[in-house]
């Protein structure tokens, strides 16, 4: 009933706003325009695999912006907009609809390895949504609902999770200092439903005795699944809040475990001054190895190998399109640890590599896709012998312990189910201290 | 559809057409399920179009937007819908990658588009066989990287290979890289499943084994059918080892004509590369206005050789010595491997307009110099800036895809730069070659070729699809919406018009906006 309420009292808001996306002109028009429709990127696009809509392609939703931001043609002026639409079948389309179809994309950027006429699809769709939004057209009512509840004191996350609750995992067993030179943020994920990781990444930090602290029950969403949707409103405020905590800490680094969050910060510098490092965990972990400042002893079970590395796309191919090499580090810890000689890649790997489908904000939206996704990866796994999957990202790991499950739960024989454990760097990392 | 005008059409034409909709809808829906059919107006607009820059008034002649869009999952799927279509006299188009410049597989009449696109399993891998059995929606480059893990090289593939679809280029009997060592698509397939028109599922030919015993060869039938004779659920292509190693090569030349001799005679020698290219030194111009980092040269021909590394390195130096003969300069490996690395990627240049319109034709390797003469003619006639282009498919059949610049939001200047494709055509055939594909515009050219074996064709097409609802407005026969047919000439007419009206309009300027680049800075 609630709902219903509100969604009536929106409707006149609405009818006020008239939506022109002829006049109020997309970013990156050129890109639009400059489009071939060759279809390259059908053939990497993870959504396109799984649902076979060319409506749900880059090219499709490229085709898309280009009908609704086309000024009349000649024929609509002479011989009436109405007719001519009737008699071509072509015509109004359902803003509603477009936008569904649009946000049907976990921006893994995968298309722009391949796009014929090089559009900077990393940066595009973010910038479409935005543009979306701008104009007026709501984006998936979950992705409102997280927007709200990231802006409200009692969250300060997208999941309506109290925020006092944000540090329950490790407040106890860590007395961690006001100030340090390093500080972990943990993210919202990471906090809420990874707290395995959590544990580790603590445990890592301490017993290579880093200086470091958390923004504990204060920190805040980094503000990466608003920018994925479009909703930069509160961005801003977001990253003053959050760079005020950091400095307060009286910090030289933030480092975080989370891709998500590790390209939210850095786009805190376009709205704030924040001229503090920030690091990937993988990165800083890697970097104590290097230093022999983490010692590494316990051998990794030999029951679990051989390991299956997985690159996420935020960490790997956006952050290289953003001017970082990020696929290194993780593979470099990889090789380090005790028992690990070698480990397996996906056969589509670092620019290349093929999401899991926990990105985009899409698994809130469309659920059932993104798990089609996974499972495609698990079943690659399963046939390349893997025993464990290793990630470097709290939404892959979800993602693929999601995707191990649901491949256990379609096999009735208890003797063929899957035996691969899901793990991040960080995660193997604690277990050989 | 509530408010339309009543003028537009006769009430009674609306009528029909509610009608027949929700019913195709209900029918199709109880086949293949809700979730694999729509008919949403959103998603029927992105199954009107293929590379092609189809103006909007085209579709005032053709019904170009579809009525339905079904993804089958199998042949089964596909036989029923079929035999629905059938019953209900309503046209089907089976689509592919799209990725063709013909219109192929955009409807002339709308009806059903059977989206096989969707259809992208790779299903058997054979290795002690030599064969590869896929459905018909698997992308080229996927199958080809597929197949190379496994050791195993796809002969020839599209220029378009992550675009096009296996089935795609059956239909349009593709000729490819590698076509010059392995053939073209016709040599590669084994056997095909196909649903006739009738709702019969059938297979061509033998997966094991050559085709090539007496019978009539059914899997030739089908190579360029264009979609009109049936829809191919599954394809089985031989495969290959894969060779110890591709070395691309790259020469470049102080014009193009000494680049078609030295092809020439390249191809008059026993050396056998897996793909020869020619580039025109304009079509680096191009891309060096899009900032791209490549040398200015007058021509550019590449090489790519594959087998064992030793027996390349003696074609290599055969190579050397021709290439030589006629002023060629050997450009250092990093080029070369850059031009692998781009041989998928020739049409680039269409940022610079907005626009490209690519003439595809044959011609025989013996007027190479001759074609490539009158191809920069034409380019130079009709005041456009573009590239002449193009690789080798066998060795005396040389294939032109010379492309120009065009804008797309000057609608005359735009539609009067389709004229490229004609009067490219009309020169390979004074060559003694041919037009490429016919697709939505160009069937008129089929007679021009075949002559007298037009009218076989069409006995094959009646015997098969007697109702001709298989991609109808295709090859046979070519008419508008209105049942008004377009005979050949009258296409020609037109397009003489056009680039009689290109050559008095003003010549194409390109002009690099600078907010084009705006976000790469």
């Amino acid at each position: 009933m609630q709902q219903s309420i509100k969604n009536d009292e929106r409707k006149p808001k609405q009818k006020k706003q008239k939506i022109d996306l002829v006049k109020n002109k997309p970013p990156y028009l050129d890109d639009i325009y400059a489009c071939l429709q060759c279809g390259y990127c059908n053939s990497v696009c993870p959504v396109y695999r799984e649902t076979g809509w060319e409506s749900l392609t880059p090219r499709g939703k490229v085709f898309l912006l280009r009908h609704l931001t086309t000024k009349d043609s000649f024929f609509d002026k002479i011989l009436g907009k109405r007719i001519t639409d009737y008699l071509t079948g072509k015509g109004k389309i359902s803003l509603e609809e477009a936008m569904q179809k649009i946000f049907t994309c976990t921006l893994c950027s995968r298309c722009q390895t391949i796009c014929h006429v090089d559009i900077d699809f990393h940066q595009y769709w973010l910038e479409i949504r935005k543009w979306m939004v701008e104009n007026g057209i709501n984006p998936p009512q979950n992705s409102m609902e997280m927007y709200k509840s990231i802006d409200k004191k009692e969250f300060m996350n997208p999941f309506l999770e109290p925020a006092t609750k944000r540090d329950e995992w490790y407040r106890d067993d860590y007395q961690l200092p006001e100030k340090a030179d390093v500080v972990y943020f943990i993210g919202c994920v990471t906090s809420y439903n990874e707290y395995q990781l959590l544990l580790n990444t603590l445990k890592v930090f301490t017993s290579a005795e880093l200086d470091f602290t958390t923004l504990g029950i204060d920190e805040m969403c980094c503000g990466a699944v608003n920018t994925m949707t479009g909703q930069w409103g509160n961005f801003k405020k977001i990253a003053e809040y959050n760079v005020e905590q950091i400095k307060k800490r009286g910090a030289t680094k933030v480092v975080t475990g989370c891709p998500g969050c590790y390209r939210a910060l850095r786009k805190y510098r376009k709205f704030v001054k924040f001229d503090i490092k920030i690091l990937h965990t993988t990165e800083i972990v890697a970097d104590l190895i290097k230093n022999k400042k983490l010692v590494l002893t316990k051998e990794f079970k030999e029951k679990n190998l051989p390991i299956l590395y997985h690159d996420p796309c935020e960490l790997g191919r956006i952050i290289q399109y953003e001017g970082k090499n990020l696929f290194d580090a993780p593979r470099y810890i990889l090789k380090n640890i005790p028992g690990i000689n070698d480990f397996l890649e996906f056969s589509n790997n670092q620019m290349d590599s093929i999401c899991c489908g926990g990105g985009g904000g899409l698994k809130a939206f469309n659920y059932d896709l993104t798990t089609d996704m996974v499972l495609r990866k698990v079943d690659e796994a399963i046939e390349l012998g893997a025993k464990t999957i290793v990630s470097a990202c709290p939404n892959c790991k979800t993602q693929f312990s999601d995707g191990v499950k649901l491949k256990n739960e379609k096999i009735e024989n208890s003797e063929e189910k899957v035996k691969i454990k899901v793990m991040d760097v960080l995660d193997i990392v604690a277990k050989s201290i | 559809m509530d408010d339309l005008p009543k003028d537009a059409e006769s009430s009674n034409i609306k009528l029909k057409d509610q009608i027949v909709k929700s019913d195709i809808y209900k029918s199709l829906a109880e086949i293949v399920g809700e979730d694999r059919i729509s008919e949403s107006k959103l998603d029927r607009l992105l199954y009107s179009h293929d590379v092609a820059p189809l103006p909007k008034e085209l579709s005032l002649l053709f019904k170009i937007v579809p009525d339905i869009v079904v993804k089958p999952r199998n042949a089964e799927d596909v036989s029923k819908i079929m035999k629905y279509a059938v019953e209900n006299k309503i046209p089907v188009t089976p689509r592919g990658g799209a990725s063709w410049t013909f219109g192929g597989a955009v409807p002339a009449f709308g009806g059903i588009i059977l989206d096989m696109g969707s259809m992208q399993e790779i299903l058997e891998i054979n290795k002690e066989n030599l064969y590869v059995t896929v459905e018909p929606g698997v992308r080229w480059n996927n199958l080809y990287e597929n197949l190379l893990r496994k050791n195993l090289l796809v002969g020839a593939y599209p220029s378009s290979a992550p675009g096009a679809s296996v089935g795609g280029w059956v239909n349009t009997g593709g000729v490819g890289i590698g076509s010059y060592k392995y053939g073209g698509i016709n040599h590669l397939i084994r056997s095909l499943e196909v649903v006739l028109p009738d709702g019969k599922i059938i297979n061509t030919g033998c997966k094991n084994v050559l085709n090539n015993s007496s019978g009539y060869n059914l899997n030739d039938i089908f190579v360029g059918s264009e979609g009109t004779l049936g829809v191919i659920t599954k394809i089985t292509l031989k495969v290959f080892p894969a060779p110890e190693e591709i070395r691309p090569t790259s020469y470049s030349f102080p014009d193009l004509e000494r680049v078609g001799e030295a092809i020439l005679s390249l191809t008059r020698t026993n050396i056998n590369p897996l793909h020869i290219a020619f580039l025109d030194g304009s079509h680096f111009d191009l891309l060096r206005e899009l900032d791209k980092d490549v040398p200015s040269v007058g021509a550019v021909v590449n090489i790519f050789f594959s087998g064992d590394s030793r027996i390349i390195d003696i074609e290599e130096k055969k190579t050397d010595e021709i290439m030589k003969n006629f002023g060629g300069k050997k450009e250092n490996k990093e080029f070369a491997q850059h031009e692998w690395q781009e041989r998928l990627f020739e049409s680039k240049a269409r940022r610079l307009g907005p626009g490209l319109v690519v003439g595809e034709s044959f011609c025989p390797v013996s007027s190479i110099v001759d074609m490539i003469k009158r191809s920069q003619v034409v380019l130079k006639k009709l005041k456009m800036k573009g590239a002449v282009v193009g690789y080798i498919a066998d060795s005396n059949t040389a294939l032109f895809m010379s492309y120009a610049v065009t804008n797309e939001h000057k609608l005359v200047k735009n539609m009067a730069s389709m004229a490229l494709v004609k009067k490219l055509a009309d020169e390979s055939f004074k060559v003694g070659g041919r037009p490429g594909g016919f697709g939505l515009l160009f069937s008129g050219n089929l007679k021009k070729i075949h002559g007298k074996g037009v009218y076989v064709m069409d006995d094959v097409k009646t015997a098969i699809d007697p109702h001709y609802i298989m991609n109808p407005g295709k090859l046979i026969e070519n008419s508008t919406r209105f049942g008004i047919p377009l005979p050949g000439f009258a296409m020609s007419v037109g397009m003489n018009a056009m680039a009689i009206l290109k050559r008095i309009l003003p010549a194409d300027k390109i002009e690099v906006k600078d907010n084009a680049t705006e976000h790469k800075k």
